[in-house]
């Protein structure tokens, strides 16, 4: 039998994952001012994006925790074509229960057999406009200690006055990058777009664990 | 790119056949850049060895590093075989040592290169020593395959202790065993294809070795291995990979 095709026996039919888990805020107050429409159309489009790209040598998958009242897994971390059948608008509710969410994540993030060692390192998106309403400088610091789920590209956007950009600077942990602050519906598409660039980057190069700098607040000025 | 394919027999109590193959990943052949992984095998007086390395692909001399990192495994298998008594933890030490000077005057960080080490030798056993990513496996008999490398440490691709990279000597992973009874199949893989084999369908993958490409003439075993490499399924791969396999 011809070695290439014994081989398929033996090996993953699946390129390396490039994971991108996305935390969104559901909460009560992001029905206000179109917010919630915004994410959930910005979240579509970036999922059509990663859907279309051609050639990729790293399979984005894309997963969702959505964040309004409790915390639920909203979508499953699945390939790109199958997280943009999948997805369903988020529904605004509750508070904003941020501790929880990164306790979820970081448990995602440590599960090998939910991301093995042959993926490339995660992507963590957070979205949210308020502040916190449960105990989350633990969960933010074991993240940040946490061997694995600490390598995570992290990726930050505040929304409104309300949000806690402080917050949110901790949590990208590191002084060069920037929270994304934006005050109207538009500033979301903006933010996916960077997101959706980035990501794209990475998962056409020959080095997808090199990050590509690209400035979120020149988004405007970059044809896509 | 070279990639070459050796073969030897070896009298007494372990004979032993080796045979292996480096070819350039996509990544590689596309820009036009040399093989970052490498193998060797020898017999050596006592002992049959055999290595690989793979250079980290981001450093610059990361080939000179693998080239280096086989030689001087082999070489400390020559020394270990004439003094079996000598515990594991030398061979990495001289490993470490010989590789530094070889190198020279590059920066081993420039250099940086993984390497795996399994020898037989009559009188002292199976020796295996390893430092970073890459798998080695051995199969006696019909016992279920054994894997002498440490489980992946690093939590996400491309990540990997190495020489030229902070490590100590404790961080190399070390196995003796007795002179395998044959039939017996040591095989020793770089991340290339590691990383890609299914964990369920890695003692399919040694027959596949022994029965299929083991049984082949010299050349033809090469040509077929090499092709089977370069044909890699896996969607979307890109690293340099290479096989190197020991059977008695």
């Amino acid at each position: 039998m011809d070695g290439s095709v014994r081989l398929r026996e033996f090996t993953v039919n699946q390129a390396r994952p490039l994971p991108v888990v996305l935390l969104l805020d559901a909460s009560g107050s992001m029905a206000e001012s179109g917010k919630l429409e915004a994410l959930n159309r910005a979240v579509q489009e970036m999922l059509a994006a990663f859907a279309a790209e051609p050639d990729v040598r790293a399979g984005i998958q894309v997963g969702a925790i959505a964040f309004g009242g409790d915390v639920r897994i909203h979508l499953p971390l699945l390939d790109a074509e199958q997280a943009k059948l999948q997805w369903q608008p988020l529904q605004a509710r509750g508070n904003t229960p941020l501790g929880s969410t990164l306790t979820k994540v970081q448990t995602m993030l440590e599960d090998k057999s939910l991301i093995p060692s042959r993926s490339y390192r995660p992507t963590l998106v957070l979205v949210s406009d308020g502040q916190p309403n449960d105990e989350w400088e633990g969960p933010l610091k074991r993240l940040l200690e946490s061997p694995r789920a600490s390598k995570a590209v992290r990726m930050a956007m505040a929304i409104g006055s309300d949000a806690d950009a402080a917050m949110l600077q901790r949590f990208l942990n590191s002084p060069e990058a920037r929270v994304f602050n934006g005050h109207e519906a538009r500033d979301i598409h903006k933010f996916f777009t960077w997101v959706t660039m980035s990501v794209s980057a990475r998962s056409r190069s020959a080095t997808p664990d090199k990050i590509e700098a690209i400035d979120p607040l020149e988004i405007d000025e970059i044809s896509y | 790119m070279r990639s070459v394919t050796e073969h030897g027999r070896r009298p007494g109590v372990a004979p032993a056949v080796f045979f292996g193959v480096a070819v350039r990943g996509p990544d590689h052949v596309r820009p036009g850049r040399p093989c970052e992984d490498a193998w060797k095998g020898a017999d050596v007086p006592g002992a049959v060895a055999l290595a690989i390395s793979d250079g980290m692909g981001s450093r610059p001399s990361a080939a000179l590093g693998a080239r280096v990192a086989v030689g001087a495994a082999i070489r400390a298998a020559r020394s270990w075989a004439k003094a079996n008594d000598v515990g594991p933890d030398w061979i990495c030490r001289l490993i470490e040592a010989d590789w530094r000077f070889g190198i020279a005057p590059e920066d081993p960080g420039s250099c940086a290169a993984t390497c795996h080490l399994l020898a037989v030798s009559t009188h002292g056993g199976l020796v295996y020593v390893g430092l970073g990513d890459g798998m080695v496996l051995l199969r006696t008999g019909r016992e279920p395959v054994q894997r002498l490398s440490a489980r992946p440490l690093k939590d996400f691709a491309n990540e990997t202790l190495a020489l030229g990279v902070n490590h100590r000597v404790s961080d190399w992973v070390q196995a003796r065993l007795p002179v395998p009874q044959a039939p017996w199949i040591a095989v020793l893989v770089t991340d290339g294809i590691a990383d890609d084999l299914r964990p369920g369908k890695l003692d399919a993958f040694l027959k596949w070795l022994r029965e299929d490409i083991g049984r082949m003439s010299g050349g033809a075993r090469a040509a077929a291995l090499r092709k089977a490499l370069r044909e890699w399924p896996t969607p979307g791969h890109r690293d340099d990979k290479t096989v190197a396999v020991l059977m008695g």
